[in-house]
């Protein structure tokens, strides 16, 4: 009798194999270029130009969309919220709950998520497409490190701009909520005392926390796949595709992490 | 010693050869050609020379020191010699004529402030692009383009220039002004050139020795008179389908 397990279990077996050894290789790439750009960093090679351009793109260009994003989902969480807490009597607590799920939580997550779909998404792009048309190999054969040059600047101004944009995310999410409450019949006062009683500047740091590494991350996946980038216009489309997956897919995995690590209490403890 | 030596040179992508036992050396201030038809390696041999990609086995040697061991950073030392020229030009789309010829200085440190000024107008004229420098490549033609990256190559003052299809998809006037500029270039400063070319014409007329390429392999190598009276078969054919 013939054994039809054995090839099955072996093409299994080496698909398994090729997905570790393709989330490997992404690890020790993702590394390798975060070290690069720190050594770079620390012996004082940044191009502030190029920072200063790219802190202007991602920061300003991206400040409306943050907001948008923040302000409408701010809205449409106090409208569910609201009626709930109302309909127990809660009413002190809207404020409460809302500012402090904006502070810690969503204001950080819809400003990183945001920025990975607009800026994730352009750099991947403007990389590739120097990939593709050998700008990038112009760079190195005139002892340039792209590394140094494109990636570094990249990973300064996300991790300096999206703490930023967390403010202005934050400040515009409590605003919907606030707004809708208002809506809804919460009191003004009542909205701000709750908040005022619930949340503690500390709350607001560790949300900031949390937007500067969703910065570092942004910037060293779409410059890891733009660099990557093969095979012209396609390849391009590809490498933008894949880095606001990965961008999105990792801030949220890591959002839970930190989420745990903020808090105080590690996973491992529990 | 000569600028250009290479030994027992192989290059493969995931085990597939694309070249073979290349040997060639490249003598102080001549003008080298490499020719063969499309993906016979030609382009993978002059991004081997320049650095940016590393061989599988075998020896470079630009200038007495083998770059195939060395690390990134000490290559970046022996880079600051050669220029290249791309087939496209890719010049920095973000930056304007006048930054894409200053970049290798500026990035480098090479020169400050008006002498960059006054490298970048030289070297513009040199190329017959004067005027052009608040241009970006967007608004230039292909020949011109090509111009700019001459320009952004002579720049940082090379020893040797690689010049990746510096005449493909330009018309016969413009493409002869180019083979021109390249004979011009050498004369001008001395420069070794590495020109990887499939047109035959320019090359008869710009090369002191000519290298053919086949499938990764070189089968022939000599001036361009040996190399019009070979009578290797592909040779014979890549000429006459010229």
């Amino acid at each position: 009798m013939i054994d039809h397990t054995a090839p099955q279990a072996k093409k299994i077996s080496s698909f398994g194999g090729s997905i570790v050894i393709t989330f490997l290789t992404f690890l020790g790439e993702t590394a390798t270029l975060a070290y690069m750009s720190l050594l770079y960093l620390v012996r004082g090679r940044l191009n502030i130009r190029e920072t200063i351009n790219q802190m202007s793109a991602i920061g300003a260009d991206s400040l409306s969309i943050v907001m948008i994003t923040t302000l409408s989902t701010g809205a449409v969480f106090a409208y569910y919220t609201a009626d709930i807490f109302i309909h127990f009597g809660a009413v002190n607590y809207v404020g409460g709950t809302l500012t402090l799920s904006f502070l810690m939580e969503l204001g950080p997550l819809l400003a990183g998520v945001t920025v990975s779909a607009r800026i994730g998404a352009a750099i991947a792009a403007e990389i590739g497409s120097m990939v593709v048309t050998e700008q990038v190999d112009a760079l190195r054969s005139m002892a340039v490190s792209p590394i140094r040059y494109l990636v570094l600047p990249r990973i300064v101004a996300c991790v300096l701009m999206l703490p930023v944009l967390g403010v202005f995310a934050d400040l515009a999410g409590v605003g919907g909520s606030f707004l809708m409450a208002l809506y809804h019949g919460v009191p003004g006062q009542t909205f701000l005392e709750s908040a005022r009683t619930f949340v503690t500047e500390r709350d607001m740091i560790k949300g900031l926390v949390k937007t500067i590494w969703f910065g570092f991350t942004i910037a060293i996946i779409a410059c890891h796949q733009g660099l990557k980038t093969e095979g012209g216009a396609v390849g391009v489309g590809r490498s933008t595709t894949r880095s606001v997956v990965l961008c999105v897919m990792l801030i949220f995995i890591s959002d839970f992490f930190l989420a745990q690590l903020l808090s105080g209490a590690s996973i491992t403890i529990r | 010693m000569n600028p250009v030596s290479i030994k027992n040179m192989d290059y493969q992508v995931s085990g597939k050869r694309i070249l073979h036992q290349i040997n060639l050396e490249v003598l102080s201030g001549e003008i080298f050609a490499v020719i063969g038809m499309s993906g016979s390696g030609k382009t993978t041999l002059l991004k081997c020379l320049s650095g940016l990609r590393k061989p599988s086995s075998g020896e470079i040697s630009l200038f007495g020191n083998n770059i195939v061991p060395i690390p990134e950073y000490e290559m970046d030392k022996i880079r600051m010699k050669v220029g290249l020229v791309f087939q496209y030009a890719a010049l920095f789309d973000s930056l304007s004529v006048y930054d894409n010829v200053a970049f290798g200085l500026v990035q480098n440190g090479m020169a400050k402030g008006k002498d960059i000024k006054a490298i970048v107008a030289r070297r513009l004229s040199e190329v017959e692009m004067e005027g052009s420098e608040s241009m970006f490549p967007s608004e230039l033609s292909g020949g011109m383009q090509k111009r700019v990256g001459l320009a952004r190559a002579l720049a940082m003052k090379p020893d040797l220039l690689l010049y990746d299809e510096p005449t493909s998809g330009l018309d016969p006037v413009i493409a002869r002004n180019i083979d021109d500029l390249i004979v011009r270039t050498r004369e001008r400063s001395g420069v070794t050139s590495v020109v990887v070319s499939h047109d035959i014409a320019s090359v008869f007329r710009i090369a002191d020795r000519i290298a053919m390429l086949e499938a990764g392999e070189i089968i022939i190598c000599g001036t361009p008179e040996e190399i019009k009276s070979s009578d290797n078969p592909k040779v014979v054919e890549f000429i006459q389908s010229a």
